[in-house]
């Protein structure tokens, strides 16, 4: 009797070993491994291998590429849109790393620079046509340095309380960039890396013993001139000439070319940007001094929450407004379906009313009874049908369901954008639906966070093309918003930063406010996700 | 039917009746149907799907009516080893443009993190909470989360059965060890050879654990040559390439097709000699019928692994090394060898039901077919089949699309 029991026993656990497998799967374990790992044990990924831990973190203001305020790209199409190819938004100084893995060097020290748009239209071999980068770094209680630059060229020199030791140069023609000491002597090799979706360049300094780098620690202090200027093939050490109005080949708005920094972004301290470059004397040929930013761990990693009180009442402001017009068209939408039952145009955009304003029975029963209609739209019919079956999901408690339905939903939305005429105004409508459900359910299950990407840009694109602003407006947020999903906050700061320009263009104060906040906590979370990845 | 007899012969000892195979087929089925065919998919990757499921369903109907195994899972495992390389680089090629691993690729914890990892990040982990490889933690399915929490799910599933039934890897392996017609070289003279995963494995978690890096991967693994490699920039990243493809030649072609053994996995591989350890945490065994076994010893010499000796033989188990591939039980003339769950006696095994103790004829009929399902080898090929059919399932599909790509359109990128 009792073997049979242990018998049995053993069969149903086998059993449960069985079911276990399955189960496991449909309930996204692997995910949940992952956040326990993260979040419970706390543990990460070793920080060399990302270059290090971060030491500082260093914001510059968007689109002043203008050097002392005045200058501008030069006129080829290739700079076009004019914008952002020079302009340094960001700067990342890791700590040092002493014993490197997988990496060419054992020690080395990393700094990273993230630029507003990294383009390559000249296909230069390192995958960057324009900046021409120099980071003159100086140690903190070291002898020596200078205050002059090691080539002429940039048309600057440096703060006397802070004598440069090292100088970093990196452009785009020239797969490694190099290191130089205060006697403009060429030290070793850098490491250049191009990280596309983050708009961003990676630095690699080689700690190489007696050149006094190698005393580098966590806590060292150090101070960084980080210039961007523009590249040229001839120019004096590269340095393309910037003249008083733009030509095709060279840059304008400097009114001394001979005297005016050559410098098209500059990190700014706490003074600005502007005041910094323009102080130079062209009577007396003095260069503008340029102050460095002091480097010490901990600087700017804790960017404070951005709750913006302005913002609560703003937001309910703009609902309330919203919810009074929807609920005025509602009203004549009834109307007009009561006068003319048979329009079934009145009655999809009632349905679509509907459905925007969470009534889903109502939308629910006219789409239904519009299913088959040969003059009514069957694209934005079935767009809906699939939203709404998507909603369903989520009353469901169980994941087996909740996954049967959504992947339905799926199948119906993808039909519907099939059906859908390329280019109509029900065309944004049926992406619409089917960008708002993809991004909207988990991309590790269902992997569709990338069409959504792709239909957001899509209707960014035709709502930009047909004007129309408020779409544009909420497709710049939610594509900001899958980009953070993807970690592409570079790409998300910039979807938001379009919204808000068109917001700003179209007297939208509402969306100015939200769309800033979203700007500063894409940031944040930027900012989170390189802390966790270490 | 002689011919299909000779197509597909029949282990009489084995064998299950049409009907029951058929029965657990349809069962089977069900659970595979709902990780292949629930997906939204086109009308092209919908066929594939449905030709998936049903040739999945015939290896599995094959193995319960033949009562053979190993022929039957080889098609599958190697097939996947095959396809999951082609939809691996397809996918690199996709998304990067290249199959290796550039530096940025490295520093933004773009390498993809597999099984064989897990032993030598475990330590280090413990100790300081670091993982020592550039992977990401969670995020996508060659996340460290994702395949610890795989791994962790096969501890107390299928334990090393996972060599056999589901890693990617292995097939490759299992491939060439069967091209060869006869062992050219009869190895399984060198006795001590089976505990060099062993030596390999503590070597490379002490060296891990000393350079802070998971060693294997960056300087051994023969695997590399077929998914992605660290980009040659210097003279150390020639010499691990050198060094990775050497083994691979070596490890999984040369030796395998002289040998007729699985030499990557049964004298190399650090994590298939780490995942032995947790063969004991599962229910299923091998185990050897001493009453029976006539000491031919045809199932020592075809057991791919190593895992079975004379010694093995006399205590009627397998060495902790088995991967459960069924090899030995196929070969076994005397059917002295089967699958066993731990805990149910392995001699009383078959009947379980005392199906001739029934009077009623229905009643013998019922017992007899709960004889046939509840049958440790049931179970078990079919948790570790279902194993390896999902973790398959991406791969596969991609795979035979991008082969039909190619095909119609020259290309086999996506
Ligand atoms: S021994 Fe290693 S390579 Fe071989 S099947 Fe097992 S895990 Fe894969
Ligand atoms: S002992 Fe048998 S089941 Fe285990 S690996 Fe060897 S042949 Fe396969
Ligand atoms: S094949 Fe069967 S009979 Fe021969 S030695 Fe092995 S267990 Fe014994």
């Amino acid at each position: 009797m009792l073997q049979k029991i242990r018998i049995i026993i053993m069969f149903a656990l086998a059993g449960m070993v069985f079911i276990s497998v399955p189960v496991y799967f449909i309930n996204f374990g692997s995910q949940s491994v992952g956040n326990f790992m993260t979040r419970v044990l706390k543990i990460r990924v070793d920080p060399v291998y990302s270059g290090g831990e971060l030491m500082a973190i260093f914001n510059d203001p968007y689109d002043d590429d203008k050097g002392i305020g005045t200058y501008t790209y030069p006129d080829a199409k290739e700079y076009s849109p004019y914008r952002g190819h020079l302009d340094l938004v960001k700067y990342i100084v890791r700590k040092p790393v002493h014993e490197g893995a997988w990496s060419e060097f054992n020690k080395f020290w990393v700094m990273e620079l993230v630029f507003n748009t990294l383009e390559n239209p000249l296909n230069a071999p390192a995958g960057f046509s324009f900046p021409l980068i120099n980071i003159y770094i100086s140690l903190d209680g070291k002898n020596g340095g200078t205050t002059r630059s090691a080539f002429p060229g940039i048309q600057a020199s440096f703060d006397s309380a802070h004598p440069w030791h090292y100088l970093v140069t990196v452009h785009g023609w020239q797969i490694d960039g190099s290191l130089y000491n205060s006697e403009g002597k060429y030290v070793s090799k850098v490491l250049v890396d191009i990280i596309k979706k983050d708009d961003k360049i990676r630095v690699t300094i080689p700690i190489e013993n007696n050149t006094g780098l190698e005393t580098l620690t966590d806590k060292s202090i150090s101070y960084h001139y980080v210039t961007v200027g523009n590249f040229s093939l001839t120019g004096e050490n590269h340095f393309k000439p910037i003249f008083l109005s733009a030509t095709t080949h060279f840059g304008g708005g400097n009114p001394e070319p001979e005297c005016g920094p050559r410098i098209y972004d500059y990190l700014q301290p706490s003074e600005s940007q502007y005041d910094i470059l323009s102080a130079y004397n062209p009577e007396k040929r003095k260069y503008a001094v340029l102050r460095p930013v002091k480097v010490i761990a901990g600087e700017g990693l804790h960017i404070p929450d951005n709750k913006n009180d302005t913002m609560d009442s703003a937001e309910k402001t703009y609902q309330v407004k919203k919810r009074k017009r929807k609920m005025d068209s509602l009203k004549s939408l009834i109307k007009m379906v009561e006068e003319v039952p048979e329009d079934v145009d009145i009655k999809t955009e009632l349905a679509c009313l509907y459905f925007e304003m969470g009534e889903d029975e109502k939308a629910l029963t006219i789409f239904n009874q519009l299913t088959g209609e040969s003059d009514s739209d069957q694209s934005l019919v079935l767009a809906y049908l699939g939203a709404l079956h998507a909603k369903k999901a989520a009353s469901k408690g169980n994941n087996v369901e909740k996954i049967i339905i959504v992947k339905e939903s799926l199948a119906i939305l993808d039909r519907a954008v099939s059906q859908a005429e390329p280019g109509s105004l029900s065309m944004i409508h049926v992406l619409m639906c089917r960008a708002n459900v993809f991004r909207s359910i988990p991309d590790d299950v269902f992997g569709k966070l990338d069409t959504a990407v792709a239909d957001l840009k899509t209707l960014k694109k035709i709502s930009k093309i047909n004007g129309l602003k408020e779409i544009y407006i909420n497709v710049s947020d939610l594509l900001g918003d899958c980009y953070i999903r993807k970690g592409w906050h570079k790409k998300a700061v910039d979807s938001f930063h379009d919204g808000q320009i068109m917001a700003f263009a179209a007297g939208d104060e509402y969306h100015v406010l939200k769309l800033k906040n979203r700007i500063l906590f894409a940031e944040k979370q930027y900012l989170d996700h390189l802390i966790m990845n270490l | 039917m002689d011919m299909l007899l000779k197509i597909f012969p029949v282990n009489q000892r084995f064998s299950k009746s049409f009907m029951t195979s058929l029965f657990l087929t349809l069962l089977f089925a069900c659970f595979v149907s709902f990780f292949y065919l629930t997906v939204t998919a086109d009308r092209q990757e919908s066929i594939v799907r449905l030709c998936l499921v049903t040739g999945i369903a015939l290896l599995y109907f094959l193995m319960m009516k033949t009562g053979y195994i190993k022929r039957y899972r080889s098609i599958f495992f190697i097939s996947f080893s095959v396809l999951f390389i082609i939809s691996f680089v397809g996918h690199l090629y996709d998304a990067r443009g290249h199959m290796y691993l550039s530096r940025a690729n490295i520093s933004q914890l773009e390498t993809p993190f597999c099984h064989i990892v897990i032993p030598m990040t475990i330590v280090p982990a413990a100790l300081s909470k670091t993982i020592i490889f550039p992977a990401k933690m969670s995020g996508s399915y060659a996340s460290i989360g994702s395949m610890v929490g795989i791994w962790l799910l096969t501890i107390f599933t299928i334990g090393r059965g996972w060599c056999s039934w589901v890693c990617f890897y292995g097939g490759l392996d299992e491939g060439f060890s069967k091209i060869g017609k006869k062992k050219r070289w009869n190895i399984d003279r060198l006795k001590k050879m089976r505990l060099l995963p062993f030596a390999v494995l503590s070597f490379v978690v002490l060296a891990s654990f000393l350079v802070q890096s998971a060693v294997y991967c960056e300087w051994l693994c023969p695997f590399k040559t077929t998914t992605e490699y660290a980009q040659i920039v210097d003279f150390k990243s020639f010499i691990a390439t050198v060094i990775f493809i050497g083994l691979f030649v070596t490890l999984v072609i040369v030796l395998p097709i002289l040998t007729r053994k699985r030499t990557q996995c049964g004298l190399f591989c650090p994590f298939g000699a780490f995942q032995s350890f947790f063969n004991k945490s599962t229910l299923y065994r091998v185990q050897i019928d001493k009453n029976k076994c006539k000491d031919c010893l045809k199932c020592v010499s075809g057991c791919p692994t190593f895992s079975l000796t004379k010694k093995s033989l006399e205590k009627g188990k397998t060495e902790i090394t088995c991967t459960r591939c069924g090899s030995c039980i196929d070969n076994c003339p005397e059917g002295a060898i089967d699958y066993k769950i731990a805990g149910v006696p392995f001699t009383q095994k078959d009947d379980y039901f005392n199906e001739k103790d029934h009077s009623k004829k229905w009643k013998q009929y019922i017992a007899g077919k709960l004889n046939e399902i509840f049958d440790p080898r049931v179970f078990l090929i079919s948790t570790a089949f279902l194993f390896g059919v999902i973790i398959s399932s991406r791969f596969l599909t991609d795979a035979i699309l991008r082969i039909s790509n190619l095909i119609m359109n020259g290309t086999m990128l996506h």
